[in-house]
């Protein structure tokens, strides 16, 4: 009983199970070799391989050997000096290091562009378990050979691994496991630990891709990514669009809006200055006159300067970009009769007002120099304008004008084009 | 020598003969309009058997012929002593004919429809009466008018 209580003590104080940590493995990371021929670099030899040996010692598959008592050990075999490894060698510094297995790796380039090759050969067989090689300037180097090291554990510790083949188009993209660089595409059957992992593809003039992958146990997971152009950070856009306006109120029929944009993106964001216009809003309506029922044939003409920001919410791949946005600015508003056989215009009236909307839309081919889109909006007014119409007086002249409120609160859907630069 | 005296003796006589003639009012009766031109009889004068004579636009749809009791007056567009209005025709009654009204196709004015009645109507005389003529386009704007002529009805 007091067995068994010590037992799940102890497990749960570890957070491993105790016949787990039997078979966990001793790493032991030896220094590393200058092979980038500048003295000015010879600090990694010991800082590269500290930095992993701290990154592996959060690694609940392996245990790591303390390097402050290995140093003078490696001294000895000088392992350090030579950097040729043998099996021998290898054999003996293990053992005399208590650890199964060695990492081992060298260095080579510039402080532009540092390689390091990283190594995990068994003490006992003299076999290479893990070999993985990264790049990366002096000032990431050694992070990221501390999150390589932490990739291979899964490997030096013997767990269940599977293949990972990626290709894109186009190609040489950068390709990232849970976070860390591990090559260009094609990438063919890199190994990593099974389980679920993300990959995360980059390439410059291209869209990020970011799935997550789960990865089986001695299977190849094959994955073909097409990556979208990516749209300039800031780019400018002359844009043209038509809408047709579906009116709230029943007394205007349905008109057409027609707008030029000049605009700027900002990645996800899109901001435009634009002009619309609608040249001929028509509010016919019938009135009672000594000479029969006549249609007064009346024409609102809308002008707008508006102000309008958007976000693209989510992707939908390569080739459409969804957006949503608000847009607002000052408007003027004419009312024109028209008059005679000629439908000459007279202007009754004129208003100035603010508009405010919202819009949804779809920018297709959105990377291209001519991008379309397809837009609906739902557009309102701070105020009602006064529509005047005519009530008959007989014969006695002109008929009367009545005045009432009309609200231009409108729905429009429409598209046009993009030439972005 | 002879015919030379003929010519002057002529012109003599007949320069005060046209001194006579009254120059006819061309003030339109509604603003912002364009002419309907009044052609006889000529102002100030009597209304002999020939009928009223007017000549209209052909882009004019609707015509009303209008007879007062007073001069007319207006505002803007609106005619402001309707009850100097006693009779007229207009375009819709059946016997209204387009640039010519005579004395017994008339139809009195009605104050309360504002509006010709239906049947006619023969205004009396000797009275001095002013007449004018406006029309209207398809959509019912004013947008043409005469001036106006007095006449007298014997």
């Amino acid at each position: 009983m007091f067995r068994t209580i010590a037992f799940v003590a102890a497990t749960a104080i570890s957070g491993v199970p105790i016949f787990a940590q039997k078979q966990m493995k001793t790493v032991a990371v030896v220094n590393f070799v200058n092979s980038a021929g500048q003295p000015g670099l010879n600090y990694l030899k010991t800082a590269l391989p500290e930095s992993i040996t701290g990154s592996l010692s959060a690694s609940r598959e392996i245990s790591v050997v303390e390097r402050g008592g290995l140093t003078a050990l490696l001294r000895e075999l000088e392992l350090e000096q030579s950097g040729v490894v043998n099996t021998g060698e290898v054999a003996r510094a293990g053992k005399l290091a208590r650890a199964d297995v060695l990492l081992m790796g060298s260095f080579s380039g510039n402080p532009e562009k540092i390689t390091v090759t990283l190594k995990a050969v068994d003490v006992a067989t003299g076999v290479v378990l893990e070999g993985r090689s990264v790049s990366a300037p002096l000032a990431e180097i050694l992070e990221l050979c501390g999150q390589t090291s932490l990739a291979m554990a899964s490997a030096i510790a013997g767990g269940k691994t599977g293949l990972v083949t990626v290709t894109s188009s186009p190609e040489g993209a950068e390709i990232l496991i849970d976070g860390i660089v591990v090559g260009k595409t094609p990438l063919v059957e890199y190994k990593v630990s099974t389980g679920s992992h993300s990959l995360f593809l980059r390439k410059s003039g291209y869209r990020e891709e970011e799935k997550t992958i789960n990865v089986r146990a001695g299977k190849t997971e094959r994955y073909v990514e097409t990556l979208a152009p990516a749209r300039e950070s800031v780019q400018m856009f002359l844009g043209f669009g038509y809408q047709r306006v579906f009116p709230s109120a029943a007394a205007l029929q349905a008109g057409n809006v027609f707008s030029g944009q000049l605009g700027v993106n900002f990645g996800r964001w899109t901001a435009d200055i634009a002009f619309a216009f609608n040249n001929n809003w028509n509010h016919t309506y019938s009135y009672s006159t000594p000479f029969g029922s006549l249609s007064q044939k009346r024409e609102y003409t809308v002008s707008a300067f508006l102000l309008g920001i958007a976000v693209e919410p989510f992707q939908l791949g390569q080739y459409v970009s969804p957006y949503v946005g608000v847009f607002g600015g000052f408007t003027i508003v004419n009312d024109y009769r028209l008059k005679g056989s000629d439908d000459e215009r007279e202007r009754l009236a004129s208003f100035d007002l603010l508009q405010l909307g919202v819009k949804a839309g779809l920018e297709i081919m959105p990377k291209l120099r001519v991008s379309l889109f397809l837009e609906g909006r739902y557009t309102a007014f701070t105020s009602a304008i006064q529509r005047s119409t005519f009530v008959s007086q007989g014969i006695l002249g002109e008929p009367t004008s009545t005045t009432s409120d009309l609200n231009l609160t409108n729905f429009s859907i429409g598209g046009g084009a993009r030439l972005n630069f | 020598m002879k015919k030379t005296f003929a010519l002057i003796l002529a012109g003599a006589l007949l320069l005060p003969a046209c001194n006579q003639i009254e120059e006819q009012p061309k003030t339109l009766i509604f603003e912002g309009t364009k002419e309907i031109s009044l052609t006889l009889p000529l102002n100030n004068q009597n209304l002999g058997t020939s009928p009223m004579t007017y000549s209209v636009p052909s882009e004019v749809k609707f015509i009303v012929f209008g007879l007062f009791n007073a001069d007319i007056t207006t505002s803007g567009k609106t005619i402001t002593n309707p009850t100097a209005f006693v009779a007229g025709s207009r375009d819709g009654l059946a016997d209204f004919v387009r640039g010519s009204q005579t004395r017994a196709s008339l139809h009195p004015y009605n104050q309360a429809t504002k509006d010709f009645d239906a049947g006619n109507t023969n205004p009396g005389g000797p009275t001095d009466y002013y007449w004018a003529v406006w029309g209207y386009d398809q959509y019912g704007n004013l947008t043409h008018s005469s001036a106006r002529r007095k006449v007298v009805f014997p």
